[in-house]
């Protein structure tokens, strides 16, 4: 008896220390004995990320974090990972502290440092400390932080929000209006001033146009006479053009003395129509005076009578003429 | 002055009395406890005895609860975690709630009502039919011969207890989870591992031992201050579980403020 109760004590210890310890350790994700290697990481923070904690590597899990410490001088944290011993980890990489879900779990993933490049992490300065890699680290923001940040933002936005309520009231609402409402009037002027801007714009473009057509029209000319001109300064009949200027000179000089002598005559001849005009004068006042016959004739009204009579006898005459030719014309061949 | 006034101050004088003259009475028996530990050659043979009583002879009880206790956590877990968090949290809720809370206290309970109430009412018994004296008279001290084994086996086995139960729950409720909730192991252990840590265990142990202690301390310090006959033995018994329950649940308070 007393032996079956020390066995059953025995066992019960035996199997409770069991449960325990191969429990905790179980749980804890130990390695039972599979080789591995540490790495360690170096990060200013590392947020909610505990021992325990899995790592990860192209999604895999790798390993678990297995101490965190802050370093000596205070100014970064060290993060011993226990990792397993075949993977190889290529060169440049990093580790990101991340949550694992919405829920608060955090993780350690490495990745290449090319993958988030805008992200800081730590700087290393001794990659390899003995035999234990260092990497570099960075911890995302906590949801706790982004809420807080977000809270301030909320804040800011509440702030801004009273005071455009306050700079907001019916005045301001009715200066709007009416800044609304000038700017579209403005907006028509504007209108206006540009379509005149660009009547005036096609207008001096047609009238360039065709300005530009009439230079090039002179251009064209004066090219030609410019090569005319040349074509003539490189003949030789240039002399012989000179030659007749001369001449011509000479023939205009010649021309210019017969003018002079001309002249001279016409002096002489308009003197002599002076002295006419001034016989002219004398006349028509003795005629006014109705001195002479032609004077007479002029002042004495009764020939004027007269001759009207006489005139129109005349036509009396003429009109018998026609209508009795016979009475005055007498034709006979024999 | 009237009697009506008197009473109820009277009343109240002698409650106090009353718990000052136990707590002196129980620091007595602590204090002649600690003094009996010397006593190795008088408790020491009846130490195994007592291990077995309290401790293998309690396990079908104390797992059973536990069985249960991690059925219904999961099953509880999965109806609150519905809709809202991911299932693999069953794990961490039946993990972190049995081995930080329902696995000592429930057994710890558990034992106060069959190991606090056995040896209340076997000392008691002890007490009221003066085979304490008997002990006493043959220069046998009653607190090493009867006390020390079983505070001591309480102590020793009450975390094993304990550890047996935590994994059993936790086992049930990841069957449960398996079984009923069409969960997978691995999403399971995932939440189980979520948030363990080893304190969790330690925390643990440090709490069953304490509700060791305090179980068969109560039951003891009840039992051996019996009176009045078989009444008496049990009024003792009952209140050494309803005190020795009211300590587990003051000590589980306590201690999650101090440790955790």
């Amino acid at each position: 008896m007393s032996r079956t109760r020390e066995f059953g004590v025995g066992l019960v210890i035996l199997s409770a220390i069991a449960v325990g310890v191969v429990g905790t350790l179980w749980l804890k994700g130990t390695n039972w004995g599979r080789p591995s290697i540490e790495v360690d990481v170096l990060l200013t923070d590392v947020a909610q990320l505990a021992p325990g904690n899995g790592v990860k590597f192209r999604g895999v899990q790798i390993g678990r974090v297995a101490t965190i410490a802050v370093e000596p001088d205070g100014q970064a944290v060290r993060v011993r990972l226990q990792l397993q011993e075949s993977v190889s980890l290529p060169d440049d990489v990093v580790v990101l502290l991340s949550p694992e879900s919405f829920f608060g779990s955090w993780q350690a993933e490495i990745i290449r440092r090319d993958r988030y490049p805008s992200f800081p992490f730590y700087e290393v300065q001794q990659p390899m400390e003995g035999d234990v890699r260092v990497l570099g680290g960075w911890a995302l923001p906590e949801l706790s932080r982004l809420s807080a940040a977000a809270e301030q933002i909320s804040a800011n936005l509440a702030d801004l929000t009273e005071r455009l309520g306050i700079a907001f009231n019916e005045e301001t609402a009715a200066d709007l209006a009416r800044a609304i409402e000038n700017f579209g009037v403005l907006s028509d002027d504007l209108r206006r001033l540009v379509d005149q801007q660009s009547a005036i714009a096609l207008s001096v473009t047609s009238s360039a146009d065709s300005a530009l057509t009439e230079i090039e029209l002179a251009t064209r000319v004066a090219r030609r006479s410019f090569e005319r001109i040349e074509e003539l300064l490189t003949d030789v009949q240039i002399d012989s053009i000179v030659t007749n200027v001369r001449l011509a000179s000479g023939h205009i000089q010649d021309i210019a003395e017969d003018l002079a002598g001309s002249s001279d005559n016409f002096a002489t001849t308009m003197g002599r129509a002076d002295s006419t005009l001034a016989r002219l004068d004398r006349l028509s006042a003795r005629v006014e005076a109705g001195e002479g016959t032609l004077g007479r004739l002029f002042a004495d009204t009764t020939f004027a009578v007269r001759a009207e009579g006489v005139l129109g006898q005349l036509d009396l005459l003429l009109q018998d003429l026609r209508e009795n030719p016979r009475r005055y014309v007498r034709l006979s061949i024999f | 002055m009237r009697a009506s006034v008197v009473a109820p101050i009277q009343g109240l004088g002698s409650a106090v009395l009353s718990a000052v003259a136990s707590v002196g009475t129980a620091g007595h028996l602590g204090v002649g406890a600690l003094r009996a530990l010397r006593k190795g050659d008088m408790w020491g043979p009846h130490i195994l005895a007592q291990m077995a009583r309290i401790g293998v002879h309690s396990l079908p009880i104390a797992l059973f609860i536990a069985t249960f206790t991690g059925i219904v956590l999961a099953l509880q877990a999965s109806y609150t975690f519905t809709g809202a968090i991911p299932l693999y949290f069953v794990g961490t809720l039946v993990g972190k709630t049995m081995v930080l809370e329902l696995g000592p206290v429930l057994t710890g309970l558990a034992l106060s009502g069959r190991v606090g109430a056995n040896i209340a009412a076997e000392l008691g018994t002890m007490r009221v039919t003066e085979q304490v004296d008997a002990l006493e008279t043959l220069a046998y001290d009653p607190i090493a011969y009867l006390v020390v084994p079983r505070v001591l086996a309480g102590a020793i086995m009450f975390p094993m207890v304990v550890l047996m139960a935590n994994a059993v729950g936790i086992v049930a409720g990841w069957l449960t989870s398996l079984w009923l909730l069409d969960m997978s192991s691995p999403e399971f252990l995932k939440g189980l591992r979520l948030f363990f840590r080893s304190w969790d265990v330690w925390f643990s142990v440090i709490k069953s031992v304490t509700f060791g202690l305090t179980v068969t301390s109560v039951g003891c310090f009840f039992g051996l201050h019996t009176t009045g006959g078989a009444e008496g033995v049990g009024r003792s018994t009952t209140h050494s579980v309803v005190a020795s329950s009211m300590i587990i649940l003051v000590l589980d308070a306590f201690l999650a403020a101090v440790l955790l």
